[in-house]
């Protein structure tokens, strides 16, 4: 049984704020595996982008603590290390380097002041000990590894001078310049338009495949998830409420809110005169209910008092399959392995 | 970037033009009119025919009796290197003076007139630049006027279309009335397009423009050129670290200051310093007013220990004086300049850029200093336009106040005698200096930030 | 591909920069080095010249005077006795400076052509005339000249000049310099309308001779003699080198027989530096004044000024009253610093102006009695002791009381509300209505508004005070602050109801300008058309009439007639104060106020600065 790249244990994030604490993420269990494709699915606000920038210790810690939790990372051939308690030097050699993650709006996400080029080679002179001519190659390969034609003169271009899709292609070659073992994608394609948003997705699995890299994929589209994970946690209001392969959890998808997801999806060939939709409202994270966080809209189980009480942990249903209900099938099985579940493959 | 340059260099001169026809026609405007101070120079009060011969000549001389657009037009014409020679430009030969100087001596008309026959050859001079012809010929058309009583009101008219000829005209009132009504004026020769220096004209007062100007810059530039890299250095640096301990002590603290130093007025401040730290009765640290000791010329340069004890020197003792007023300079920029750098900071490291630098795993002191600063430092590029200008506005006061012979102390003190070509002159310096200091910001601006392009 | 502005290159352009200025600093160094230099080339060229014609004269032998002790033969045309006093002395000592602040700055120093009002102050120091007055008897006294003569006329004043009287580079002064003096003026290319307009009274001014010059005036007039005694003589050696255009540009063209001189050359005078000095002047002709130098500090903040004097920098200080009664009682100024109050005879007065002719119409100031009841309802007693803090004494005239023209038996109008109030009666004014404001016969209420110059705190001090006051006779008055231009205008347009301001004095004024019926029209100063053929026709008389004692008289009556026509409410004249450092002797009051500095003097222990 191989050992998870990145184990993140019972994270817990608060935020201070004025009107109170907001528990952005409140009990996550997740784990990839090297090689594989983990997408994270869940609605605005629950908390996906906090626990990827947990990962990396880049919560803002005056509003942001981290309540509890260990983020279990297993570097080659070393025992894995909390990176919850890294110190602020140990992280910077590992951001960029180990673990890379990219952002959701390219527009802003580069330094509109400096050159593309610049910007990869501050990553590359960052981490690897190389002169800067040789820096210079790898950038330009980084850069032709993503698709930019004519690279070597696009490295002296401004960000503002990129279409979209481009400044994401540069994101992602700044992001894999170290070659790193994880890549966090929050939500990389939201901004692009959708022929774009297919490039840039299969720009993503032709290189992990290559290089045998994981990514943690970010998304709030199902869509995305079906044609590029291995691997899916559905998250609800800071917690992890369905986790399993994708073939899994879209087949049979054990947690009510899931289903309810699938349910409100619109299917080619069916007739409908109206979208179905799940009932009420993501709860205000500074208030969360009693109980199992999805329980008001919960359309079977709404007026189930064990559901109002006790908040249901993640139970294997299924073999590999675990939901967050108490009203899922059981199943003995322990901790089944995601190890062996094949990757998607890049021909869709 | 190079033909922005020079469209906008271009682009002043409509501008100078524009900013210079205001301050001229409301000057004209005001009452008093022009030079309406100078004629009463501190409130003295004439008697009555002298005041008036007085404001004759003041007329004469300037030019003050034209119409506004007309006196406007005269000043263009004078400050733009390319325009029309005036009467008083026109200099004459030796032998030219020497030519109308035997004509004058061997005509009996002339000799007959009692006085000094200096001023003849002086009537005849003037006369000659007034008309653009030769000295010799306006003795001429002297002799004309002084013997035959309507050629000589016919001259006159034509000099002065107002005069008012009360009493039939004999030659020695005749050329009386010419030496009066052709001393001081001047007339603009269209016939003689030239190449010229530009010439600020004279104060009226009589100094030249650029002679006073030429003594006053300089020391207002040197204390502005001290003044704003301090200014710029200490609001930097409060700035940036009010930014990065936002919040805390040193956040709030220098904020409340900021905001107090801001509001202080300085006058008020000026007139304190003195009052406190320049005065033997409380803490005498440094000197009343001016920018040297009475001793100053025969210190040595450096500080030096002599005989009898310290010694400050020239370059010390310079600073020394100038300890106080740019105090009192650079208190208002730095505390506008460093909430506008701690805003800017603040503003830029919540944004997106620096989520991704920080996820490069760069150190959180080049966040700071290579990212997040470059891209506040635009704000204040914007704002340094406007400092310099606002410097010199400001300088008036201190320079007042600490007795420091600068531009402003000049400008103001025009401006409250409507000295029209000091105004006009200090008008058009600032305005260049304001047009000037916005080219050099524009392009600093298309430097510091590659999305500014000027193409 | 990176060619960005990085710090290193911040390092090289500062370092660059801070090169820069040393090198200009260096170079600044290097021109006050050389300004050194030429300052004691020039001290050295002037030795030389002066042991040349000591020498010279020792050639062509000399005669020793003897040294005339003080108390036998008084020369009485000897224009230093009072100084020779002042140096017999016990404890008299050269040297020391003086330092006197100037609120403004000083442009230009060349005489005629300067603008400033500190300039005189300078030149009198530089500059001599033919004759002075008398600080103690007001008779004028020969200085340049030793005799003169006036025709029977009046119309011809010949004067003897001195024959050892030199310039300050030695060069002879003779009547050729004060011929050049007035054609100087008079050359319409100078700058200099304003003495054209003063000298323009004189016919001609012609040499005789070496040590003779004879003036002419156009018309006989009283003052002529104050014009030609009081002509300022330019030296036509030094004056003669420039142009025209020259001297009316060059700001510091100071140059004469006077006690003092310039510190530096005048041709390279500059102004801007915060001071004007004057040094003394080794080749005076004369018996030298005590100072080694005069230091005119511009100074133009008046806080500034006032520290500066407390920390001993300065050694004058002029306070305003208010002022001046704070810090009378200042125990360090006290102290250290003696003060002085003093009448000067040309301080001039301050003046109610009541406006007879508005646009044509007769107002109701027209009216005598009005005027007279105006002036009987302005307390000026108790204005002077509160708003000027009993520095000012009140005056029925424009001549100054301790001077010869006033009337010594004209008494003040007093203050009586009740009579004003009848006079004002008498001329119909009365409160018909019962609203405690009175009216004229037309039921006109009387309004009418009072200008004066907003600047000044005094000024609107008293335009309440008066408000009130006329306020309690049933008269309304407005004050109306105006800026000095505005003011002006108005003044000179004779748009306005009433206005006060004040006139400048001299020895003998001339009340022509202002009260003759001459001087209604427009650019005349009789701006509150006052006419009155009996004071006309004084005046006129005593403009003509060269005998001292028969014009006196004569201005007497004059004195009599304004007091009873009232076209003004004279107010007061007011004393002047003046604090001075203790150090400083022999400070005496007399006529025109303090003595002049060349009678002080520091003794030796108390000296403060030294050369």
């Amino acid at each position: 049984m191989t050992e998870p790249l990145l184990r993140i244990e019972d994270l817990a994030v608060n935020f201070d704020t004025p009107s109170g604490v907001v528990k952005a993420v409140n009990g996550v269990h997740l784990s990839i595996y090297p090689g594989q494709t983990l997408g994270v699915v869940g609605e605005s606000g629950c908390g996906k982008s906090v626990s990827a920038l947990s990962t990396l210790q880049l919560v803002p810690t005056p509003p942001g603590c981290y309540e509890r939790g260990k983020i279990w990372w297993s570097a080659k051939g070393e025992p894995p290390v909390d990176l919850l308690t890294q110190t602020e030097k140990q992280m910077q050699s590992i951001r960029g380097n180990d673990i890379a993650m990219i952002f959701q709006e390219p527009m802003t996400s580069l330094n509109p002041v400096y050159t593309v080029g610049e910007q990869i080679l501050e990553a590359i002179l960052l981490h690897q000990a190389v002169g800067r001519a040789q820096a210079i190659e790898i950038a330009v390969t980084a850069l032709e590894d993503v698709g930019i034609a004519d690279a070597r003169s696009r490295l002296k271009t401004y960000p503002h001078q990129l279409s979209g899709g481009m400044r994401q292609r540069v994101m992602i070659a700044m992001a894999l310049a170290c070659q790193p073992k994880l890549l966090l994608a929050d939500e990389p394609t939201t901004a692009l338009d959708v022929t774009i948003q297919a490039q840039i997705l299969e720009l993503l699995r032709e290189l992990q495949i290559k290089r045998g890299m994981s990514i943690m994929l970010i998304t709030h589209d199902l869509g995305v998830v079906a044609q590029n994970a291995d691997v899916v946690a559905v998250m609800y209001a800071g917690r992890v409420v369905e986790y399993g392969s994708v073939h899994d959890v879209f087949d049979r998808p054990q947690h009510p809110y899931t289903r309810g997801l699938f349910d409100s999806m619109p299917r080619l060939g069916e007739e409908k005169h109206r979208l179905r939709t799940i009932e009420g409202n993501v709860p205000d994270p500074g208030n969360l209910p009693s109980g199992c966080p999805f329980h008001p809209r919960c359309r079977d189980w709404q007026e189930d008092v064990q559901c109002a009480q006790a908040v249901p942990p993640l139970q294997e249903v299924f073999p590999r399959h675990w939901a967050a209900c108490w009203h899922g099938t059981g199943c003995d099985q322990g901790n089944a392995s995601l190890a062996d579940i094949p990757p998607v493959s890049t021909t869709a | 970037m190079l033909t922005y340059i020079f469209r906008r260099l271009a682009l002043m001169l409509p501008t100078l033009v524009g900013v210079t026809a205001v301050v001229f026609f409301i000057m004209a405007l005001a009452p008093g009119g022009f030079g309406g101070s100078v004629l009463n120079e501190q409130g003295s009060q004439n008697e009555g025919e002298e005041s008036r011969r007085i404001r004759e000549y003041f007329n004469r001389r300037y030019g003050l009796d034209q119409p506004a657009i007309i006196q406007y037009g005269r000043w263009l014409n004078q400050v733009s290197p390319v325009g029309f020679l005036t009467s008083s430009q026109i200099q004459f030969t030796h032998e030219q003076l020497a030519e109308a100087q035997t004509a004058i001596d061997a005509d009996p008309l002339f000799g007959s007139l009692k006085g000094r026959p200096g001023h003849m050859l002086a009537l005849a001079e003037m006369l000659a630049k007034y008309q653009d012809i030769s000295p010799l010929e306006a003795t001429r058309l002297l002799n004309d006027a002084l013997g035959e009583a309507s050629a000589g009101e016919n001259l006159l008219k034509e000099i002065n279309p107002e005069v008012e000829i009360k009493s039939p005209l004999t030659a020695k009132t005749t050329a009386a009335l010419l030496l009066l009504e052709l001393a001081g004026r001047q007339r603009i020769l269209f016939a003689r397009p030239a190449v010229k220096m530009p010439d600020l004209g004279q104060s009226l007062r009589g100094r030249r423009v650029t002679q006073l100007l030429g003594e006053a810059v300089p020391i207002t530039l040197l204390l502005n050129l001290i003044t704003i890299p301090i200014i710029y250095s200490i609001a930097l640096v409060t700035g940036i670290l009010a930014a990065r301990y936002r919040g805390r002590a040193f956040d709030i603290i220098s904020g409340f200051i900021m905001l107090g130093l801001w509001c202080l007025p300085v006058i008020w401040v000026g007139v304190m310093l003195i009052g406190y730290f320049a005065n033997t009765q409380y803490w005498k640290f440094f000197p009343t007013d001016g920018l040297h000791a009475l001793e100053a010329d025969t210190m040595r340069f450096l500080p030096s220990f002599g005989p009898e004890g310290f010694e400050r020197g020239w370059l010390l003792d310079a600073a020394w004086h100038l300890a106080l007023p740019i105090l009192c300079l650079t208190y208002g920029g730095f505390a506008v300049l460093s909430k506008l750098t701690r805003g800017s900071i603040l503003d830029n490291i919540s944004c997106d850029y620096v989520r991704t630098v920080r996820a490069k795993g760069v150190s959180e002191h080049t966040v700071l200093f290579r990212h997040v600063l470059r891209n506040s430092l635009l704000p204040l590029i914007t704002v340094s336009a406007s400092i310099l200008p606002a410097l010199f506005v400001g300088s008036v006061v201190v320079e007042n106040i600490f007795s420091i012979p600068g531009m402003g102390k000049l400008g103001v003190e025009a401006a409250f005698m409507k000295d029209r070509e000091v105004v006009m002159g200090t008008t058009l310096l600032g305005g260049l200096l304001g047009l000037a200091s916005e080219l050099l910001r524009d392009i600093c601006y298309a430097a510091a930030d590659p999305r500014v392009s000027y193409e | 591909m990176d060619n960005r502005f990085g710090f290193k290159d911040l390092i090289v352009c500062v370092l660059l920069i801070a090169m820069i200025i040393s090198f200009w600093l260096g170079r600044v160094q290097y021109d006050r080095q050389w300004d050194q230099l030429r300052a004691m080339n020039q001290v050295l060229v002037e030795q030389k010249d002066q042991l040349q014609q000591i020498r010279q004269l020792l050639a062509n032998g000399v005669q020793a005077k003897v040294q005339q002790t003080g108390s036998e033969s008084v020369d009485e045309n000897d224009p230093f006795t009072r100084l020779r006093e002042v140096r017999a002395k016990p404890d008299f000592s050269q040297g020391d400076w003086f330092v006197y602040p100037f609120g403004s700055t000083v442009g230009k120093l060349t005489p005629l052509v300067s603008a400033d009002v500190y300039q005189s102050v300078i030149a009198s120091q530089v500059l001599e005339s033919l004759a002075v007055r008398d600080p103690v008897t007001l008779a004028w006294k020969p200085w340049i000249a030793k005799s003169w003569t006036v025709s029977e006329d009046g119309l011809t004043i010949t004067f003897e000049l001195r024959e050892d009287v030199h310039f300050s580079d030695g060069v002879s002064l003779t009547a050729e310099d004060i011929v050049f003096s007035y054609d100087w003026i008079m050359n319409p290319k100078i700058a200099a309308p304003r003495d054209r307009a003063y000298y323009s009274k004189l016919a001609t001014v012609k040499a005789e001779g070496k040590y003779r010059v004879v003036f002419t005036l156009k018309e006989a007039y009283f003052k002529g003699f104050d014009i030609c005694g009081g002509l300022s003589v330019m030296a036509k050696h030094f004056y003669n080198q420039f142009t025209e255009e020259q001297f009316n540009e060059s700001p510091g063209l100071l140059f004469g027989s006077g006690p003092y001189k310039l510190s530096v050359n005048p041709k390279q005078w500059k102004p801007g530096t915060g001071k004007v000095e004057l040094v003394r002047n080794d080749q005076y002709w004369g018996v030298q004044p005590a100072m080694d130098r005069i230091v005119y500090r511009e100074i133009t903040d008046d806080t500034a000024r006032l520290v500066s004097f407390r920390n001993g920098e300065l050694d004058r200080y002029n306070p305003t009253p208010e002022q001046y009664l704070a810090l009378k009682k200042d125990p360090q100024l006290r102290k250290q610093k003696q003060f002085f109050e003093y009448e000067t005879i040309t301080g001039g007065y301050r003046y109610l102006a009541w406006n007879q002719m508005k646009e044509g119409v007769p107002t109701r100031f027209a009216d005598k009695r009005v005027r007279r009841a105006m002036t009987l309802l302005t307390n000026r007693q108790q204005m002077a002791k509160r708003l000027m803090v009993g520095l000012a004494t009140p005056t029925s005239s424009p001549f100054h009381r301790l001077g010869p023209q006033a009337n010594p038996d004209v008494q003040l109008w007093p203050y009586d509300t009740k009579q004003a109030k009848a006079l004002l009666a008498e001329a119909g004014f009365k409160d018909r209505d019962g609203d405690g404001i009175i009216e004229s016969a037309t039921g006109e209420p009387f309004e009418f508004k009072l200008i004066y110059p907003a600047s000044s705190k005094n000024y609107q001090q008293m335009a309440f005070y008066l408000k009130d006051a006329y306020a309690r006779a049933g008269i309304v008055m407005e004050p109306d602050p105006l800026e000095w231009t505005i003011m002006l205008q108005r003044i000179g347009q004779r748009k306005f109801d009433a206005m006060t301001l004040g006139w400048s004095g001299s020895v003998e004024g001339d009340p022509f300008q202002i009260f003759h019926s001459d001087q209604v029209s427009d650019g005349g100063d009789n701006y509150v058309h006052y006419i009155n053929k009996d004071l006309d026709r004084l005046i006129d008389q005593a403009r003509v009439t060269m005998d001292e004692d028969t014009r006196m008289k004569i201005w007497h009556q004059v004195h009599s007639i304004l007091h009873e026509d009232q076209p003004y409410t004279f107010l007061w004249t007011s004393r002047a104060v003046m604090f001075v450092d203790k150090r400083f002797k022999n400070i005496q009051r007399v006529k025109t106020g303090l003595n002049g500095i060349e009678e002080w003097y520091v003794p030796r222990a108390l000296q403060h600065w030294s050369e």
